[in-house]
């Protein structure tokens, strides 16, 4: 089914096929396709994904840790996509069409449009090597997790931003923020208690959308800072044909993904009343 | 006897909502004579367009029966029913929405005659378009434009050259003029007239406007929410309205009699009773200056009461 | 149209002048550059910039203006030729959910909702693995992933143009469905259809660039962007133009694709919402 035969991988070219045959078997990969797939949901629902080809390590041991890395890594990416997004989403809102309006826009657009190994490589480059502001690699303490959360925040602030700005203009439109301001309101309250909170509802279905794009991107930003995370994990799966730990780390995503859609309806029906009522 | 053009029994249909169910049209029987008009009347939401749509075989009653000229076709196949698709046109409210902004006046009129295969060639195709233009008044250099390039009255002018280009027995006009400026509704009506002389066409003629209706249709017919109130020739129904529905509609679209000051009906006051909710017996009671205990009790039948059918308690 | 385009959105203008600019550098890529893009010149290893390597030497010593316009063949091809694929099948899929609706429809979207939620790098990866590797592979991969989105709008539009009165009118008339399909609703979707595929021709080239980065998309020789930013990663801090030059290139082309996007989607289709 899928070519490339793990264990020639793992014993080189010039593995004898009877060395091949013993581990194969050791490993219970010439068993039938069924019943390897029946083990292994077997052992998944007791907690164990098998044992990595590669590292020679229970898979549950391996992802655990690194889920816990890519975790913070996706945290911080989030809390920089939401702050910087919305922050700048709002202002360009408020001074639409102004020069600070076009350059939030451009920056934004900029974030959705640059791949994100060229930011994190960019980041790497100015602040780490250069400036030596910042560690280069890995997450031995907090200050790891800046440059890849906003090498892997920024294009969600893009496209929250963008996302933002489109519907608090739409809702400054309204006639009740014209009542809000009549009662007397200040601007900044008319922003925050009325604008904002009926423009968060798209934004909030847009930013469970985005989790899964952030696990897209900690891919590329835990191999370029060396984080040891889910995706490297994969990447590392994948170059060494590791099957049993690709299906531990894809299995684990999916959960997570399952949950942050889950998490987002919650989110929706506490924000908006209408859809607690329909439902 | 004139031919049947088209007879419907006891047609009901309703909608599901999130609110529950609403019968749109109730228990309505009503028959178009070949070269007749049939005018339905009736303010918004009082299901003269579902009416219209069933007629036509557009909208599959929910039970009931429509007969064209003696043949059944409610419950027909699709396959069965194309027989009689061509027979059966439609002329739509809103000459805006019901054309497809993608395609040429041209290719437009040409649809109906090139879907059921009417035409030898391109170029009778061509020909026959031109004739219809011409019947419904669009100049012939006009061929190539698209629908946004014409005002609402020219629109309604290509909707009919669809509706007629297949001489269909039938042609259902659903308020053809309402979303027209009133210095344009005349030229239509007038255009409408024109064509049912010239070709013999039957039409069943909707609107909220009895006096878009009073000068085109031969019968008329009141409904109410779903329900038809009274029906009859359009002079009787006109000088003696025994329905008080009937009269409340006169009463706001006729100039004030001055001799009458003083006897004329109230103002109906409300709005209309919700469909999904009607009141019980009379659904017009609550909304009638002479609504009795009688009419919350018992739901009136339409009674023939010559020369028309009226459904109403205080008409015996 | 166009005209319109043009006095509203110089920046869309300015975006399509770019990738005219792309498009005739990749196809005059051998009459630009007097190197070929696989000489190996070992005596020019990492060369900085100059006025005979515009943006230098790699580290075999080939010339990096000249693989990158080579390049751009294989990361244009590979923006649109998937995305058109992408958009051919997610519009069908999309407009026969859309008509058909029910059973098909459910299943047909449910697909979809599974694909789109899935990270898109994470799906390509495991799919890229599945298949093995080459070329082709990535265009299948590119599709695989991107169809989905496309059916998710088209069905949208299909279910509200079906609902429209010129759609019933058709029927009336007697318009069969196919043709109703073909005629009414396929023309009314053209200009979603022609956003979503300018918009879906950066996504493909993105994810394409960051398969190939991660060293499982396009193989050597063959050379795209994002293959050459992954191998001069190795070099960043003694030859930072050998990544940054390719990254500077997918920026622009990106960049461009997107504005043309938003600006067709301004003059086409105002209802389709920006994200």
């Amino acid at each position: 089914m899928v070519p490339g035969n793990p264990v020639a991988t793992l014993l080189g070219e010039h593995a004898d096929n009877e060395t091949v045959e013993r581990i194969s078997s050791s490993l219970g990969l010439n068993k039938p396709l069924h019943v390897q797939f029946a083990d292994y949901l077997l052992g998944a629902l007791r907690g164990d994904f098998g044992e990595s080809y590669t590292l020679g390590k229970p898979v549950s041991e391996l992802i655990g840790p690194a889920f816990v890395n890519t975790l913070w890594l996706a945290l911080a990416a989030a809390l920089v996509a939401w702050v910087v997004g919305i922050a700048c989403g709002l202002v360009a809102a408020v001074h639409k069409s102004s020069i600070i309006d076009r350059l939030f826009m451009g920056f934004s657009l900029l974030g959705v449009s640059l791949p994100v190994f060229m930011v994190a490589m960019m980041l790497q480059y100015v602040f780490a090597r250069y400036l030596h502001w910042l560690p280069v690699a890995g997450v031995s303490d907090w200050t790891g997790y800046i440059l890849p959360a906003i090498a892997l925040g920024w294009g969600s602030a893009g496209s929250i931003a963008r996302l933002v700005r489109s519907s608090v203009i739409e809702v400054l439109q309204q006639d009740y923020i014209d009542t809000a301001r009549a009662k007397g309101r200040t601007n900044a309250q008319v922003l925050v208690f009325h604008a904002l909170r009926n423009a968060m509802l798209p934004v909030i279905t847009l930013m469970a959308m985005q989790f899964s794009g952030l696990l897209s991107g900690a891919v590329i930003t835990e191999t370029v800072f060396s984080i040891n995370g889910i995706g490297r994990l994969s990447v590392q799966a994948i170059a060494g044909r590791d099957i049993p730990l690709l299906q531990g780390t894809t299995l684990l995503c999916t959960f997570v993904i399952v949950m942050g859609n889950l998490a987002a309806d919650l989110l929706y029906s506490v924000c908006d009343p209408r859809v607690r009522k329909g439902a | 006897m004139a031919q049947r053009t088209l007879e419907v029994s006891h047609l009901h249909t309703s909608f599901f909502t999130e609110r529950g169910e609403i019968k749109a049209v109730q228990d309505v029987s009503m028959h178009v004579d070949k070269g007749q008009v049939v005018g339905v009347v009736g303010e918004s939401g009082c299901g003269k367009s579902t009416l219209g749509r069933m007629l036509i075989g557009a909208l599959p009653p929910t039970s009931g029966e429509v007969r064209f000229k003696g043949h059944t076709i409610t419950g027909l196949k699709e396959r069965d029913f194309s027989a009689y698709r061509r027979q059966l046109q439609l002329i739509f409210q809103d000459p805006y929405a019901s054309l497809d902004p993608r395609m040429k006046v041209r290719d437009l009129i040409a649809e109906p005659l090139v879907t059921h295969k009417v035409c030898a060639s391109k170029d009778e195709v061509t020909q026959r378009v031109l004739g219809l233009m011409k019947a419904a008044g669009i100049p012939a250099d006009y061929l190539n434009r698209y629908p946004h390039q014409f005002s609402g009255g020219q629109r309604q002018r290509i909707g009919i050259a669809r509706a007629i280009a297949l001489d269909p027995a039938l042609i259902v006009c659903d308020e053809p003029v309402s979303a027209l400026d009133v210095s344009v509704q005349n030229q239509i009506l007038n255009l409408l007239r024109e064509l049912q002389e010239e070709r013999g066409l039957t039409y069943v003629f909707i609107s909220h406007d009895l006096s878009v209706v009073r000068h085109i249709s031969d019968r008329i017919c009141v409904m109410f929410l779903g329900k038809v109130m009274e029906m009859g020739p359009t002079e009787d129904v006109f000088t003696e309205a025994r329905h008080p529905y009937t009269r409340f509609l006169l009463d706001s679209v006729l100039p004030p009699n001055p001799h009458r000051r003083g006897q004329g009906m109230r103002l109906l006051e409300g709005e209309p009773p919700s469909p999904v909710n009607p009141p019980s017996g009379c659904c017009f009671r609550t909304r009638c200056p002479f609504a009795t205990e009688t009419c919350a009790g018992e739901e009136p039948n339409l009674r023939r009461m010559e020369p028309v059918e009226v459904a109403c308690h205080h008409q015996r | 149209m166009l005209r319109r385009l043009a006095a509203d959105h110089k920046t869309s203008i300015v975006s399509a002048a770019i990738i005219v600019l792309f498009v005739l550098g990749a196809i005059l890529a051998p009459v630009l550059t007097p190197y070929e893009y696989d000489s190996i010149n070992l005596a020019e290893r990492l060369a900085a910039p100059s006025a005979e390597h515009l943006f230098g030497t790699d580290e075999a010593g080939r010339d990096v203006l000249t693989r990158m316009l080579f390049g751009s063949r294989v990361s244009l091809v590979i923006g649109i030729v998937p995305s058109l694929l992408s958009v051919v099948v997610g519009t069908f899929v999309g407009m026969v959910a859309g008509f058909h609706g029910g059973k098909v429809d459910t299943v047909i979207m449910r697909v979809a909702d599974v694909v789109m939620s899935f990270p898109t790098m994470l799906l390509a990866m495991v799919v890229m693995y599945t298949l093995g590797g080459g070329t082709e592979d990535v265009f299948l991969t590119l599709v695989l992933v991107g169809w989905a989105a496309v059916a998710r709008v088209v069905r949208a539009e299909t279910l509200k143009l079906k609902e429209s009165e010129y759609v019933e009118a058709a029927r009336i008339i007697g318009v069969r469905r196919a043709r109703i399909i073909l005629r009414h609703i396929l023309p009314n979707c053209l200009p979603t259809i022609i956003v979503l595929f300018t918009l879906e021709i950066p996504s493909s080239m993105l994810t394409e660039s960051s398969l190939s980065f991660l060293g499982m998309g396009i193989q050597p020789p063959n050379a795209s962007w994002g293959l050459m930013v992954s191998a001069g990663r190795a070099f960043l801090y003694h030859a930072p133009w050998l990544c940054f030059a390719p990254c500077l290139a997918i920026m622009a082309i990106v960049l461009a694709f997107n504005y043309l996007g938003d600006g067709l989607r301004d003059v086409l289709d105002p209802h389709l919402q920006s994200q």
